[in-house]
């Protein structure tokens, strides 16, 4: 066959001397630079590209842009592939790959055309009527749905990892032009010469808008080249090509989709596939133009039905006859020229025109050019099996009929059609607008009279016919410019050449609309061709009482599908006004959401996936515990060392020897992920007496007290310990999980309830590296590290801190136990952290001195009873802890009054216990149920264990929980029951305090 | 006094990295925070006791809450109503102008650990932070001595914009410390696609 018998010898904007080949569905065929897919596949000959979503009929082109509803392919191979995507605006590259989707085996044969044999049995509301409570409750449903997934249309996702980077970037101007046809540039250029920043974005490849649908070397090409020089030029304006806006927010805020290296197999090293901008505009110029409409007639979907304009798209741009036998079918004059051109390259053109007359003007340069005119007629039906073949014409007068006793059958291979168009205004829409219908021109369009910072120009203005638009184009960026207070002298405006048939570049382009001429029911004419929605679907909505579009919509999925109905709303809502009886204004319009074109998740994900998915925070002497081999645990954002293996342990032998070792020895855990903040000023002392429910007024500089706080419900937010650090010098730690919302509770406090007081609060978490020592010899390791310090206790007793130094290092010690040890905690500068790890160490050896991590840390806190994370869960009281006795009952503070309610004191409740099993080797688990000996195991239980841990102290499994009336049971044997493992255990209940309840080691 | 460490050792390697060009479109290194306090105080006498003191530090004016102030080797931040931020890059001793302060009506907090500094030059710079932080940096609304709290990637961070360096842009990133190895990753991540050099890293003891 030969190569790309479409083409024509010469013409078009494609670099004819570096042909290669793509492939498609395995078969090559040839393209040039410049082309897209559709202009490949048309130049080739192809006529089949796609099967429809629910009959499976065969699909050709219908389109050369953005709207194209029948030739989706799956794109590129593996981690890059990608489904669903146009082909009429993918731009070709050596070595592109696609394939069909929808259809099988093959694109030729397809079995899924069988549907469309049965096609009577699936109208609109099949599924809805056939598989929703088609058995008891939702089963019926849940078991077709399966199936109804698996054979539903559109491409398939990959699993595999896309190798591509995308970027997301924040971008600014002042005045953002959407759409680069002449409107756009002119525009552009006026509000860049007026000094604003202008970005002017458009989708295409090309700038120009509908001059590229203009013979390349003529005046139009000119213009473009000129205007084009000029803004490139400009330092203030920024022209981004293969960009859509897809999105519209208030305020200004767009975003913008970049597709940087779509063009090419791989991008570039380091370089980004996709870009997505935020954009923030002060104002916009919308330039986008129209979309051309189909017309509504039996076998409207037949391969070689094409919009008009798309095939002298083709024609002019990519140097394509999409056909040699020509019907152009139209009710509105936009076509004229379409039929005019085709005729002048040398196809047989007839021109079927609804409407009554031809301006004598146009009708002579029709006449000259060859084309037969058919005034007064409509096409009624397109024939042909896999492929346009005839189609039928009669004389309708512009007027509805249902039958036609005289038709002309006209032997074609390319039907153009237009139905009018329809202004292109979804992304003003997105700012929830409504537009407004003009009947005489039969479209929707913005009303942006009110509007100061967001204009319309060129198709989608409702004054686009303008006698000299060039210059209301222009007026708008200059007005634009002006807006955002950039007033230098814009110049002359930039003339656009005039064309004979006024049309593609401004006047009667919008007239009429493409539905009313339509067939009987014998066959299908389509309003929806992605999801095959027919004439008849809209009527049978209509007769089942759909009456707001808003239902028709969903019922018949008309406008739902990945083009979001750019070629079927109109004509869906036109046949609902003559169903109804009224005005397409009636009946209104459904709301544009984003994206107006898809886009891909990995532009929206862009950096933050795998690694960067969310940033981490690690502690200042976190690469010392890397380099020692630490294994890791995500707590929050942190990364904490979860425990030090040797040799080949695993985590239980680990944290088993480390917390046995620190009763024994002494060891070092890196607490510097604790919350820590600085509260001062001359009120912080009132301040935390009122946030803590214990009695901080009293607290002596020097001095550490353990506090409980509680939120204004009377529940426990978090507990932690304040030191004293100064008469108006307070440092408060929390937990590391509560840091974060313990600060922004304290700051809302001081900002809205207590303005008067004189606090500051600052988090100073990343100011300190802190590290617990723990064990029976801390005190003498520190007692040799430390310089002139006296830790004894009478100098340093238990919750007092004192200042010192390690070598030259500043630091501050607080004598606290976490563990229940003899411990101490180290304060020091972030940068020093390390330094001050790295002595201890060093110094340590001599005392046995190991490092523990963060399970053997929670394994000495529930051997001691304190309360962490799992218990301060948010949902327990001071009485569910057993901590009611901190509370002072002689002044305010936040949570006091509330959590005086009975319900919240009475000890019938869940009450904190300790865990003991019966059988050692028993291994309970937090979330474990509880249940009195002898009752039946059902339901939620009695209570639940919140942290379990083995004790090398008691050499069995422990844990803390929750149990009804905790206090009152302590001796009691229990169940504990995991459902999900079908495990029961016996347990004792015990006091949470197992080991050492009197403080003696940590007080010592 | 023991220099400290830089919490970004593993991810500043000094060296080229990312796309070839002529000249290097982006510089990163690490500079030592060295000395950086917060003096906050409160609405009744702040204005009046911040300018006294400011004053004997060499500060004609407070600044304002986008503008930094610059006397010799110090900067100041006005970062709220009643907060500032001082930072010296050189050694400073700030126990001598506490005790010029009133403490009664100001509090002094040293967080000369609290962060760590990129320094960010050369011509792609804003087009790198336009990557991470949604502020425009465009040099009328952006010039020399601006700064602004934001966030990269969730985290706070303040930025702040020295005069125009010979390589161009030129930026400060003030990095919460823990975060600032898990932030600085990101940016060399982002930087790729311009290529970047690293000079550093900060000598450690």
């Amino acid at each position: 066959m030969k190569k790309q018998p479409n083409r024509l010898p010469k013409g078009g904007r494609i670099d004819r001397g570096k042909a290669f080949s793509i492939k498609f569905d395995g078969s090559n065929i040839e393209a040039y630079p410049g082309d897209t897919l559709a202009s490949a596949f048309l130049a080739n000959g192809k006529k089949i590209v796609g099967r429809s979503f629910k009959y499976h009929r065969p699909r050709g082109i219908m389109s050369a842009g953005v709207e194209e509803p029948n030739a989706l392919v799956n794109l590129r191979k593996k981690g890059r592939a990608e489904p669903n995507t146009r082909a009429t605006v993918i731009e070709v590259y050596e070595g592109l790959e696609a394939e069909s989707q929808n259809c099988w085996p093959t694109l030729a044969l397809d079995f899924g055309v069988l549907n469309n044999f049965f096609s009577r049995f699936l109208p609109a509301g099949f599924y809805y009527k056939t598989f929703m409570g088609s058995g008891p409750g939702t089963s019926g449903w849940m078991f077709w749905e399966k199936y109804i997934r698996r054979a539903a249309g559109m491409g398939r996702p990959v699993s595999e990892l896309d190798p591509d980077s995308y970027e997301k970037i924040n971008s600014y101007a002042d005045v953002l032009v959407i759409g680069s046809g002449p409107a756009g540039l002119c525009a552009a250029l006026a509000a860049g010469r007026s000094g604003a920043r202008v970005i002017l974005a458009e989708q295409d490849f090309l700038n120009g808008g509908t001059i590229l649908n203009e013979p390349c070397n003529g005046e139009h090409a000119e213009w473009l080249t000129l205007i084009l020089k000029e803004l490139t030029s400009l330092k203030n304006v920024l022209l981004l090509t293969r960009s859509t806006v897809f999105s519209a927010y208030q305020k200004g805020v767009y975003g913008i989709l970049e597709r940087v290296w779509d063009h090419v197999a791989e991008p570039p090293p380091y370089q980004p596939r996709q870009r997505f901008h935020l954009l923030r505009a002060k104002t916009t110029i919308l330039a986008s133009g129209a979309i051309e409409q189909p017309l509504v007639f039996e076998n409207n979907d037949l391969p070689g039905v094409m919009l008009a304009n798309s095939t002298r798209v083709y024609l002019h741009r990519y140097g394509i006859l999409t056909g040699k036998k020509v019907v152009v079918a139209t009710n509105n004059w936009s076509a004229f020229v379409t039929a005019h051109d085709l005729a002048l390259v040398g196809a047989r053109v007839s021109l079927v025109y609804s409407g009554s007359k031809i301006n004598s003007d146009v009708k002579k340069l029709l006449d000259a050019s060859g084309v037969e005119t058919f005034i007064g007629y409509s096409v009624i039906r397109a024939r042909g099996l896999r492929s346009l073949k005839e189609v039928d014409i009669a004389l309708t007068q512009d007027k509805p009929h249902s039958s036609f006793p005289k038709m002309i059958t006209i032997q074609v291979d390319l039907l153009a059609i237009s139905g009018g168009w329809a202004p292109n205004l979804n992304l003003w829409s997105q700012l929830g607008y409504k537009p407004i219908f003009n009947q005489s021109r039969g479209a929707f369009f913005p009303d942006v009279d009110n509007l100061e910072n967001f204009s319309c120009v060129g198709l989608v203005s409702p004054t686009f016919r303008n006698k000299n638009p060039s210059e209301a184009w222009f007026s708008a960026g200059v007005k634009a410019a002006n807006f955002c207070g950039h007033k230098n002298n814009p110049g002359t405006v930039f003339p656009i050449p005039a064309s004979p048939f006024s049309t593609t570049l401004g006047a009667g382009l919008i007239r009429g609309l493409g539905i009313g001429i339509h067939s009987n029911k014998e066959g299908k004419a389509f309003v929806d061709f992605q999801h095959d929605t027919t004439i008849g679907d809209i009527d049978l909505a209509d007769l089942e009482g759909m009456r707001s579009v808003e239902h028709t919509k969903r019922y018949t999925t008309s406008g739902m599908a990945t083009d979001q109905g750019k070629t079927s709303n109109i004509n869906t809502l036109a046949r609902m006004a003559e169903l109804q009886g009224g005005k397409i204004s009636d009946i209104g319009i459904t709301t544009f959401r984003p994206p107006y074109t898809p886009i891909s998740f990995g532009a929206m994900a862009a950096e933050r996936r795998g690694k960067k998915f969310a940033p981490t925070r690690v502690s200042p002497i976190h690469d010392w515990h890397v380099k020692i081999g630490a294994k890791f645990i995500a707590v929050g954002p942190w990364q904490r060392p979860w425990f030090y293996p040797a040799k080949d342990e695993g985590l239980k032998e680990a944290y088993i020897r480390e917390a046995e070792h620190i009763r024994k020895h002494v060891g070092l855990v890196d607490v510097s992920t604790l919350g820590k903040i600085s509260v001062q000023g001359p009120d912080a002392s009132e301040f935390l007496n009122r946030v803590y429910a214990n009695n901080f007024k009293r607290l002596k500089v020097g001095r550490i007290r353990y506090g409980v706080m509680l939120r204004e419900d009377g529940l426990v937010l978090d507990d932690g310990t304040t030191a004293r650090l100064g008469e108006f010098d307070y440092f408060m730690s929390t937990t590391t999980a509560n840091a974060g919302s313990v600060l922004s509770h304290l700051e809302f406090l001081l900002q809205t309830s207590w303005p008067n007081l004189k606090v500051h609060l600052t988090s100073v978490t990343d100011q300190w590296a802190a590290i617990a020592v723990a064990g029976p010899k801390s005190r003498q390791l520190l007692q040799e590290v430390t310089i002139g310090c006296d830790l004894r206790s009478e100098a340093l007793p238990n919750m007092a801190l004192t200042e010192t130094k390690i070598g030259e290092i500043p630091i501050r010690l607080h004598r606290m136990s976490f563990s229940g040890e003899l411990a101490y905690e180290i304060y020091v500068g972030s940068g020093w952290g390390q330094i001050i790890w790295d002595k201890l160490i060093q110094k340590g050896k001599s005392f046995k001195l190991i490092p523990y991590g963060t399970e053997a840390m929670g394994t000495l806190r529930i051997e001691k009873g304190h309360v962490s994370a799992p218990e301060l869960d948010g949902r327990n009281t001071l009485c569910n802890l057993g901590l009611e006795r901190l509370a002072n009952k002689n002044k305010q503070y936040v949570g006091s009054v509330l959590r005086q309610r009975p319900l919240l004191n009475d000890q019938s409740q869940q009450i904190l216990v300790g865990l003991e099993v019966i059988q050692k080797n028993q291994q309970l688990k937090p979330g474990m149920l509880l249940f009195s000996e002898n009752t039946p195991t059902a339901g939620h239980g009695e209570g639940f264990v919140s942290s379990v841990t083995w004790s090398p102290a008691l050499n069995k499994f422990i844990g803390l929980g929750f149990l009804i009336r905790g206090n009152d049971r302590l001796g009691e044997k229990i169940q504990s029951v995991d459902f999900l493992e079908n495990k029961n255990f016996s347990l004792r209940v015990v006091s949470p305090h197992f080991f050492d309840p009197q403080g003696e080691r940590q007080n010592g | 006094m023991v220099k400290l460490r830089s919490a970004v050792n593993f991810q500043l390697k000094a060296g080229w990295f990312g796309s070839e060009q002529k000249a290097p479109p982006i510089i990163l290194k690490e500079i030592p925070l060295v000395s950086f306090t917060q003096i906050s105080g409160w609405p009744d006498n702040f204005e009046k006791k911040i300018q006294k003191l400011l004053s004997v530090l060499g500060f004609s004016e407070l600044g304002t809450f986008s503008k930094a102030q610059i006397a010799k080797e110090k900067t100041v931040f006005r970062v709220g109503p009643e907060r500032i931020l001082v930072w010296s890059s050189g050694a400073f001793e700030w126990n001598t102008i506490k005790s010029l302060a009133d403490t009664n009506s100001l509090s002094f907090l040293d967080l000369s650990h609290a962060r760590t500094i990129i320094q960010l030059e050369g011509v792609k710079v804003p087009d790198l932070l336009a990557r991470l932080i949604s502020v425009d940096l465009n040099n009328e609304s952006f010039p020399g001595q601006c700064f602004v709290l934001t966030a990269i990637h969730s985290v706070p961070v303040m930025l702040y914009r020295r005069l125009d360096g010979l390589k161009g842009p030129s930026f400060n990133l003030f990095i919460p410390y823990t975060w600032s190895a898990s932030l600085v990753e990101l940016i060399c991540q982002t930087a790729l696609p311009f290529g970047y050099v690293v000079k550093g890293p900060l000598p450690q003891d």
